[in-house]
């Protein structure tokens, strides 16, 4: 019996250990700027067929293996989806215009993005019985929206790593053990909405983590706001999201205008509740001179948090 | 023999006895004891081990031992990676080897995030590098085929933060924010280094629990206060800050962010970038030496890689940015280091280049031939960027036409592989 008792102590505590790792795991945000098996492009834009924005798309292997990617692009104004293939040679650069699409070989066929705004995600498909982390973990990409104003967006994709070795699923668990999760508080610096001079409005587009493209049902999820002027005091806002969403913070609340806030600088975080989401703020400010300054702003990440994304 | 040598010595013992007793009085001949004694001594001594001559070996190597002992004044080179470290670290590093499996156990440490992932990291990190290069020397070659070590994790509350440029003159100016993502004070040691002549300029900052704060480069800040100043930033740098943590747990440390928005006064160009962010790995206490080494701090990127925009003949000119990992602020000695730069085109074509700088460079792609349209035949390229003796941080600034030939510049940030050591010395 003693012996027995031992036994179930020492498995017990294994359990323990085990689980903590695993709380502990659950708690991680998705490193950045590293090679993936996902990538998030929160931010795609195509106005006056190109003419007044358009947006350039970078992909690259980073690996000296051939790359599948199965792509989704999900306009914001239907929700809807549309889904290519795209075949990467090893170490292969490749860009293109989302007004125009790329046409370039058998397996690379990319249609032009219609509608205003939207998202993409690239999910690398290994070969059958290729399927370590190494032939998942292979891309990045960035993505630049410029318009005819001469303002530019730049940004690089969010990057999900896969953690563990296995076939590729259409039921894409992002939950820390299939692949990494996705970010639970995102924290910006961003610069406080002004109307005079010198004129501020930044904005910030928002779409959720969870996403079920299969049945096209689309969850909708609160997002929280803590904003925190350079005084430390803090104010909070909400708003709903169903998709992907892009609006001035200002349209938000009142908490992101200088008025409110009494300082030029805030630091917001953002989170979801139902489900987390991914952000990006558009910087948009007026220089001294009376230029306009546009630039991508990405966040820093806090915490992890499971989410699922089924594909057709 | 052996007996008879035996018997010598006592004999001779025997007949000093009295000698012993009485040395002055009796007029013993000690000499001819002494001779006796010796000799029995000396047979003895070779007759029951017959390798005398082994036996002396011994004592002739150990003469010897000077030669190793001078080797090991070759250790005190290793004195030298003492002095790197200066006092502080070199306990430590005396520590390091148990330190280091504590570490293994530690990588729950790791726990604070990255774990995980992390080790997933390490598993592909090298893959990238494997690219296509013709070379096969890893002696400080862009081309290996694994690139080892693990890049910093980004994006995440960090312990050292570099912006790698700064911009302050009179047609352009940065923004510089930075934020506190932790529910404490925290104090920052900060350090402005010129690109011009790689002199420091050095303050400190307080930020509350959450605070954001921004000033303009051209301009500094002042809050007395918060006992907190910073100078007007003159011409093109770097910045970095270490969060110098009063408590030695890994969440004091690992608290900062900071980002940059370098704009044109007049056109409105801007480029606005986040902080490349490197994480305290252990707990303990900040001495102004930052240990890039993936012990202490997270390792420096060895390898840079970029997805750019190739140079059209009469079109705008994008910029790489290079910053060297390793700094001795101290003794103000700038690093100076190669680059080593391997394109690969649509076609996986390979292309390498290289140029050498000291401390901060900004090379336009114009004097890269190999990143032009017409020499890779593709708009986009993939850039691989590696320092040969320090590893770099760095930045594409891309400039390009858009509609109606419209100027557009963006920062381009780099995809971190591998992880290489340096140190950063504060003074």
């Amino acid at each position: 019996m003693p012996t027995n008792g031992r036994w179930r102590a020492a498995a017990a505590l294994l359990l323990a250990v085990s689980f903590g790792w695993a709380t502990i795991a659950h708690a991680d945000a998705p490193a950045q700027r590293l090679p993936s098996a996902i990538l998030i492009y929160p931010l795609i834009s195509v106005e006056g067929g190109g003419a007044t924005t358009d947006t350039r798309l970078e992909l690259v292997n980073l690996s000296r293996h051939p790359v599948n990617l199965h792509c989704l692009f999900v306009p914001a104004s239907s929700c809807s989806e549309i889904d290519f293939l795209i075949q990467l040679t090893p170490n292969q650069p490749m860009s293109w215009l989302a007004s125009a699409g790329l046409f370039s070989s058998s397996v690379t066929a990319i249609p032009p993005f219609f509608g205003t705004s939207g998202e993409m995600k690239c999910f690398v498909v290994p070969q059958p019985g290729q399927e370590s982390l190494d032939d998942y973990n292979a891309i990045q990409g960035r993505a630049a929206v410029f318009g005819s104003d001469g303002q530019t967006i730049g940004y690089s994709a969010v990057g999900i790593q896969r953690v563990s070795e296995g076939p590729f699923d259409t039921d894409v668990e992002l939950d820390g053990a299939t692949y990494a999760q996705c970010p639970d508080e995102q924290h910006f610096l961003f610069l406080s909405s002004e109307t005079g001079n010198p004129l501020t409005e930044s904005e910030i587009v928002l779409a959720p983590c969870s996403e079920d493209l299969a049945n096209l049902t689309q969850t909708p999820t609160v997002v929280q706001f803590l904003v925190i002027n350079e005084f430390e005091q803090q104010l909070s806002a909400a708003i709903t999201v169903t998709c992907n969403t892009r609006r001035t913070l200002r349209q938000i609340n009142q908490a992101f205008t200088r008025a409110t806030l009494g300082s030029e600088t805030g630091h917001v975080i953002v989170r979801g509740v139902q489900t987390p989401v991914l952000a990006m703020l558009i910087d948009r400010f007026v220089t001294p001179d009376g230029a306009r300054g546009t630039a991508g702003n990405e966040p820093a990440l806090r915490g992890g948090r499971s989410a699922e994304i089924l594909l057709p | 023999m052996r007996r008879v040598a035996v018997a010598a010595m006592l004999s001779a013992l025997v007949l000093a006895q009295p000698a012993l007793a009485a040395p002055t009085t009796l007029g013993v001949d000690w000499s001819a004891v002494l001779k006796a004694v010796g000799g029995a001594l000396d047979s003895w001594r070779l007759s029951p081990f017959g390798n005398k001559t082994p036996t002396a070996a011994p004592t002739r190597t150990r003469t010897t031992a000077p030669n190793p002992t001078v080797t090991r004044t070759a250790s005190s080179t290793k004195t030298e990676t003492r002095t790197r470290t200066p006092s502080a670290t070199q306990s430590p590093t005396v520590t390091i080897t148990p330190s280091r499996t504590v570490t293994a156990t530690r990588q729950p440490t790791d726990t604070r995030t990255p774990t995980l992932t992390r080790t997933a990291t390490r598993t592909y990190t090298p893959r990238p590098t494997a690219t296509p290069i013709p070379t096969t020397s890893n002696d400080g070659q862009i081309a290996f085929d694994l690139a080892p070590g693990a890049p910093p994790a980004q994006k995440l509350a960090s312990a050292y933060i570099v912006l790698p440029y700064i911009v302050s003159t009179a047609t352009q100016d940065t923004r510089i924010e930075l934020m506190n993502m932790s529910a404490q004070d925290i104090q920052l040691q900060c350090f402005y280094v010129r690109q011009a002549d790689c002199v420091e300029v050095g303050f400190f900052l307080r930020l509350t629990a959450n605070q954001p704060l921004s000033w303009l480069a051209y301009d500094g800040a002042s809050n007395p206060l918060a006992f907190s100043s910073v100078p007007p930033f003159d011409g093109v740098g770097e910045l970095k800050c270490a969060v110098a943590a009063d408590r030695p747990e890994l969440s004091a440390h690992n608290a900062l962010q900071g980002r940059a928005l370098v704009y044109e006064r007049t056109t409105g160009e801007t480029v606005g970038y986040d902080a490349i962010g490197f994480q305290r790995l252990t707990p303990g206490a900040y001495d102004g030496v930052i240990n890039l080494d993936g012990f202490t701090y997270e390792e420096c990127p060895d390898r840079l890689h970029f997805a750019v925009l190739t140079r059209q003949s009469g079109g705008p000119v994008s910029e790489l940015i290079t910053v060297t990992c390793a700094e001795d602020l101290l003794t103000q000695m700038p690093t100076q280091t190669t680059v080593q730069l391997a394109i690969v085109n649509e076609f996986e074509q390979v292309f390498s280049s290289s140029y050498r700088f000291t401390c901060i460079a900004s090379q336009p792609f114009s004097k890269l031939s190999t990143l032009s349209k017409s020499t890779l035949g593709t708009d986009s390229a993939h850039l691989v960027v590696r320092g040969v003796s320090s590893p770099l941080i760095g930045l594409v600034v891309d400039r390009f036409s858009g509609q109606s030939n419209t100027l557009h510049t963006t920062a381009n940030e780099p995809f971190l592989e591998g992880g290489r050591e340096s140190t950063v010395i504060f003074p």
